[in-house]
């Protein structure tokens, strides 16, 4: 405010594209971190995953079938060799080779991860556009009806089990009604247009419950935002200036509820996948859920590692992109 | 708006993209991807519904496609008939010497394997050897069997010991073609697709993870037959809700676990919906069992033991877990419907004021009126109750044996566990009072007769072997070594006595087990091993109005 | 000369959970084409009411009585459609808080354009999508030939500041902005909200300068309690106490002969600290629920007589100005 000076702008101290540097050296660190607790953390669980692939019935005598077991799969050695091979594993693309469903671990994670992405990914984005709408809304008509009617309701949604939401839908919709099928991702045998709209209709009830919750939360920021964002001075002078109710909400307020939804999506971006795996077991959705759920059951270590590390970097994926966002959403942070 | 226009594009594009990805339709591991069309005339297709986890289609790597490629495209050599004795199948005949030392076994003459190739005795040799030195979980073979032979029509095998157990053993080991399987190292790591390949009544057809559906049809040229049936599916559910869903609303006909209880909570809706019909058959092992610690603690004392036995409300368990589908054990361990079962062995008494005598008799005294027992040195009676928390059933009979307790006096600790964890603490020895459950396959294995869950010399995930009794291993290594049927009726015998009078663990309920199918279904066999009506069996009989 | 506003006896009040607040209690008075009329008083007279409730924009607190006529059309209770189209384009703003007026997440150039769009085509979502409505050629001469009215050249200082964010701007600056902002509309009244408050010495002389441009060329509302301010660019000047007016008159006369003896509190008190904020004159806050019978200056006034108690003092005027006090007897000055 003290600033005499005529015209000249305030020069930015730094240039954008450092700062995003700066952020991925960051962001590699965390990743480290993440990676050797990923290997440290199953190992610290009790139990012997050389039991798990026996089975419960099997015989296992002296013992000399499950060390051969456990030098097959490298279980034998000491930790800091496992970890070295673990880290160069990594890097080289060689995830190790899952005990539980016996193929190379980034096969499993591939076929998984797709499944639950496509979950994820869309309901994110229908979220979030909806959240926008509904939630400016809901501001601006503070207090009336629309607003106790669409709050209430997404609490109420917020507040609910995914579970048990899920469950829910799939009796009334699958069950009673007919409509869905009662889970999976497709029926077998179609191929090319069919085939998608046939992943379409078994996406349908599972994208609802995982977009429901997202955009519970997210109503709850941007409705928040927008309200506190209203009672700014460039609120009353967008008004002032002769914009249209809607515009003054969705060109000025909506416009900088923007970078706390994109702050919260990124931050939630982890609780929406664990939340999605949940769904997943209900709907008999193939995607990561089911993937890890067996693998913590049998203590398959490459397995779990691999996908624990792989659910990381999509929350540190989803922070990343919110931060090199956040400039663009909020310029004063530049 | 500037910036927002591209922001909501690059979202949009990334969900597209994902998506994208997603619906590319996967690279099935299957020869066939699209399911052949039935010939019109004998379209008999059985849908089964399951839960159970179905990961690929290698029956070496993935547990449970092992056990359902048993029932479909593999064959072995004998199958447990619903008599509960050994049925000749790909054996059309077997004789045992009388050192129970040296079986052999005549191969059926007409058997193929699906590619059109004969079955010969030299595959079921081959079998044989490609198990006892590939399959880690065939390690047992290694120490029992000396040599395989094969003579004309006759595979020959000689033991290094005598082992009556054999013929049950080898129930669950299917033949499988040499001609595939011989230049594979690791048969748990083959992809191929040819590996698929059996002798049985059912051809395979195909595998959609994302689908969670199989599809298996019959076998025109299977040298028993034609099954009845001219396609059976197999639809994977992660939930059983959505499995009873699936089952009401006839997207299912029937419901197919190995060794795993129909949940009792769903019966009423399916039986009031008119739709569904229920076989019943007594499940053949035991849904929830107790052992005991005999190494340490108060339990090494057998009136101690004896006393918990007398305390537990059976009729309770029976009613409120298994909707009045359970009934009151003996102390021999396994239900009645065990071939050789010992009717003599008396049935478990609750007692309380007899549980309450005996304790007392033993100097565990409530002294301080805080209605709990104390042991020697003045404190607390307090057990530790070593329970599965991944299994809803047996935590709950856990806690109503831990009600049961308090009544007496006991203090217990109720430590749920996950499989794993459950495994490793048992395995240390780390409890008083063990929760578990005996499979029907386990209640068989080993010397039979429950005795691989108590035989100290054993060990294994889901064993306790807690019991080392001279008496106990001795009548279990005679039970082992002898395939004579009067020795081994005498000894099975003779083992439910010693579970009796030893207690290493009781059996806390036996149930009926309802196995539910779609009206409309008739003539199914029921085969206790298997899990009800969808078996080997129930092939050649069902029908269909 | 015509009146392009006239305000009669207009009363706004607000319900609280504590009362009715009657913040505008009949307020009359009239600026006329080309006039630029101040109004002064301390925070609380009602004076932000006032101006807020010419745009429809006091929301929560509602017109009960009076009229506001702008060009001879009542506006008192137009339609929220029909009072878009006024906003702006009729009567603009110039908002008193610089720093958080201009919408962070824009450039400058987006807001202003923003402004030029409602001018050609009003300020719905659906006309502001467009792209079509504005040249960016002939925006771009439009935005030169405004700034160049404040003082402001053209050239790489010009283009520097319109692609920038507000908060990389001086207050001064976006002062500047708010005002070219409201130019660029073309308004037949423009509003200025207390222009100099928020700005340090040096700039709120810059800012004087530019109102005092402006005077003559604009019809100006100019709302401040700074004697400086109004005095520089006002032709008139109208006293608020209590939610009404209570002297107006022609600014020289008014500010050196006040006759109601709370202006007379009023100047002192602004010529004693000079560049401070009003402090309160009344010994204490008017309070605007309870409000007192007669003169609502009585209880503060140093020379209340009886009557002032009891009579509400009536609207004297003479020769266009006018005072509000039982002790007026309406000499001339």
């Amino acid at each position: 405010m003290a600033d005499v000076s005529n015209a000249a702008p305030v020069q930015r101290h730094e240039h954008p594209t450092a700062a995003i540097g700066s952020r991925a050296v960051r962001y590699l660190a965390a990743l480290f971190v993440i990676v050797t607790l990923n290997f440290l953390l199953p190992r610290m669980m009790p139990g012997d995953p050389v039991m798990n692939i026996v089975g419960e019935e099997a015989y296992y005598g002296s013992g000399e079938v499950l060390d051969a077991l456990r030098a097959d799969l490298g279980l034998d050695e000491a930790l800091h060799v496992q970890y070295g091979r673990y880290m160069t594993g990594l890097v080289t693309g060689d995830w190790g080779y899952s005990y539980l469903y016996l193929q190379p671990v980034r096969e499993s994670i591939t076929l998984h991860l797709r499944w639950t992405l496509a979950l994820v990914l869309p309901s994110v984005v229908l979220a979030a556009l909806l959240a926008a709408l509904l939630g400016s809304i809901a501001a601006w008509k503070r207090s009336s009806r629309t607003d106790v009617g669409l709050s209430g309701a997404h609490l109420l949604i917020y507040s609910m089990p995914h579970y048990w939401l899920a469950m829910l839908l799939l009796f009334m919709f699958s069950f009673k009604l007919g409509w869905f099928p009662l889970g999976r991702a497709t029926s077998a045998g179609a191929s090319e247009l069919p085939y998608l709209i046939d992943v379409g209709w078994h996406m349908f009830l599972p994208l609802l419950v995982v977009t429901a919750f997202k955009a519970a939360y997210d109503f709850l920021i941007v409705r928040n935002s927008v309200v506190s964002i209203l009672g700014e001075d460039y609120v009353l002078m967008a008004q002032a200036k002769g914009l249209s109710g809607m515009a003054v909400l969705f060109r000025h307020a909506l416009r900088n509820a923007l970078a706390p939804l994109v702050t919260v999506t990124a931050i939630q971006f982890g609780m929406v996948l664990s939340g999605a795996l949940l769904v997943e077991v209900v709907f008999s959705w193939p995607g990561m859920g089911t993937l890890i759920y067996d693998a913590i059951g049998a203590r398959d270590y490459p397995l779990l590692q691999s996908a624990f590390l792989i659910i990381a970097i999509c929350v540190l994926i989803a922070n990343f992109i919110a931060d090199v966002l956040y400039p663009y959403l909020d310029p004063r942070t530049r | 708006m500037r910036i927002l226009k591209p922001v909501l594009t690059l979202l949009a594009a990334v969900a597209l993209l994902s998506s994208g990805t997603a619906c590319t339709p996967e690279q099935p591991p299957t020869p066939t991807p699209d399911d052949p069309e039935l010939p019109e005339s004998c379209a008999l297709v059985l849908r089964v519904g399951t839960t159970r986890d179905f990961k690929s289609t290698s029956k070496f790597a993935d547990y449970w496609y092992g056990v359902l490629s048993n029932l479909t495209t593999h064959d072995s050599l004998i199958k447990l008939g619903p008599d509960m004795l050994p049925t000749p199948w790909l054996a059309r005949d077997w004789t045992i010497s009388d050192d129970s030392m040296t079986f052999t076994f005549t191969i059926a003459e007409n058997a193929t394997w699906h590619d059109g190739t004969p079955l010969t005795p030299r595959d079921v040799q081959f079998s044989i050897e490609y198990y006892r030195d590939r399959d880690p979980q065939a390690g047992w073979m290694q120490e029992i069997i000396e040599s395989v032979s094969v003579d004309g029509n006759d595979v020959v095998l000689q033991l290094t010991r005598p082992y009556g157990n054999l013929l049950t053993e080898f129930m669950t080991y299917s033949i499988v073609p040499e001609h595939i399987w011989a230049d594979v190292e690791k048969p748990l790591e083959y992809q191929g697709t040819d590996r698929v390949i059996g002798s049985g009544p059912f051809t395979f057809v195909s595998w959609d993870a994302a689908a969670g559906k199989y599809v298996f049809d019959a076998n025109e040229d299977y040298f028993q037959g034609v099954p009845n049936i001219s396609r059976v599916e197999f639809h994977v559910y992660r939930t059983m809700d959505a499995l009873v869903m699936a089952l009401s609303r006839g997207e299912v006909d029937t419901w197919w676990d190995y060794s795993g209880e129909f949940p009792y909570t769903h019966v009423p809706p399916l039986q009031d919906s008119g739709e569904i019909d229920f076989a019943t058959a007594t499940f053949l092992g035991v849904p929830a069992a107790l052992g005991f610690n005999l190494d340490e603690g108060p339990t090494v004392d057998f009136d101690f033991r004896k006393a918990i036995t007398l305390a537990i409300n059976y009729d309770q368990i029976a009613n409120l877990v298994y909707a009045g589908y359970g009934t009151a054990p003996t102390y021999g361990f396994v239900p009645p419907t065990h071939p050789h079962f010992n009717d003599d062995v008396p049935r478990i008494i609750y007692d309380k004021e007899q549980a309450a005598a005996l304790l007392d008799s033993l100097g565990y005294v409530d002294s301080n009126g805080d209605g709990l027992r104390e042991g020697q040195d003045g404190r607390n009676l307090r057990l530790t109750l070593l329970t599965r928390g991944d299994m809803p059933g047996t935590l709950r009979v856990t806690e109503m044996v831990a009600a049961d307790l308090r009544a007496v006096g006991i203090d217990s600790n109720v430590r749920a566990l996950d499989s794993s964890t459950w495994v490793a603490t048992k395995d240390a020895k780390d409890y008083d009072l063990v929760f578990f459950r005996a499979t029907p396959w386990g209640t068989m294995m080993h010397a039979s007769h429950g005795s691989g869950y108590f035989d100290s010399r054993r060990t294994g995930a889901g064993v306790l072997h807690n019991l080392d009794a001279a008496e106990y291993l001795d009548a279990c290594d005679a039970r082992l070594s002898t395939a004579l049927p009067e020795e081994q009726e005498r000894l099975d015998r003779e083992l439910q006595q010693l579970h009796y009078e030893y207690l290493p663990g009781i059996a806390l309920v036996w149930i009926e087990s309802l196995y539910p199918y779609r009206e409309g279904w008739n003539d199914w066999t029921i085969d206790h091993i298997y899990g009800g009506v969808v078996n080997s069996f129930s092939w050649f009989t069902v029908t269909a109005d | 000369m015509n009146a392009v506003l006239k305000v009669t006896d207009l009363h706004v009040y607000f319900d609280t959970s504590a009362g009715t607040v009657r913040a505008n209690n009949g307020v009359s008075l009239q600026v006329r084409e080309g006039e630029s009329l101040g109004i002064m008083g301390e925070s609380g007279c009602g004076k932000t009411v006032l101006f807020l409730s010419l745009l429809h924009l006091q929301q929560p607190g509602r017109i009960v009585r009076g009229s506001v006529v702008l060009d001879g059309r009542d506006i008192t209770h137009l339609r929220e459609s029909e009072m878009e189209r006024l906003r702006g384009r009729v009567i603009a703003l110039v908002p008193q808080n610089q720093a958080t007026a201009l919408n962070p997440a824009y450039i400058i150039r987006q807001q202003l354009t923003e402004a030029l769009k409602i001018r050609h085509s009003g300020g719905s979502l659906h006309s502001l999508a467009g792209r079509q409505n504005t040249g960016s050629q002939s925006a771009e001469s439009e935005f030169r030939r405004v700034f160049e009215d404040l003082g402001f050249e053209a050239g790489p200082v010009l283009d520097r500041l319109l692609r920038s964010y507000p908060h990389q701007l001086s207050g001064g600056m976006r002062q500047r902005v708010l005002i070219a902002m409201a130019l660029l509309m073309k308004p037949r009244l423009l509003i200025a909200d207390e222009p100099t408050t928020a700005l340090d010495r040096a700039i709120k002389a810059q800012s004087l300068n530019t109102l005092q441009r402006l005077r003559g060329s604009l019809t100006m509302l100019v709302i401040s309690h700074d004697v400086e301010a109004i005095s520089a660019a006002c032709d008139r000047v109208a006293i608020m106490y209590g939610g009404r007016v209570v002297e107006s008159g022609a600014c020289p006369e008014v500010l050196s002969q006040p006759h109601h003896p709370y202006t007379r509190l009023l100047l002192a008190a602004q010529r004693r600290r000079r560049g401070e904020p009003l402090q309160a004159v009344a010994a204490e806050t008017l309070n605007l629920i309870d409000f007192p019978c007669g003169c609502p200056f009585h209880p503060a006034c140093p020379e209340a007589m009886p009557v002032c108690a009891i009579e509400t003092p009536p609207e004297r005027c003479t020769d266009g100005a006018m005072v509000a006090c039982h002790r007026f007897t309406g000499e001339a000055r």
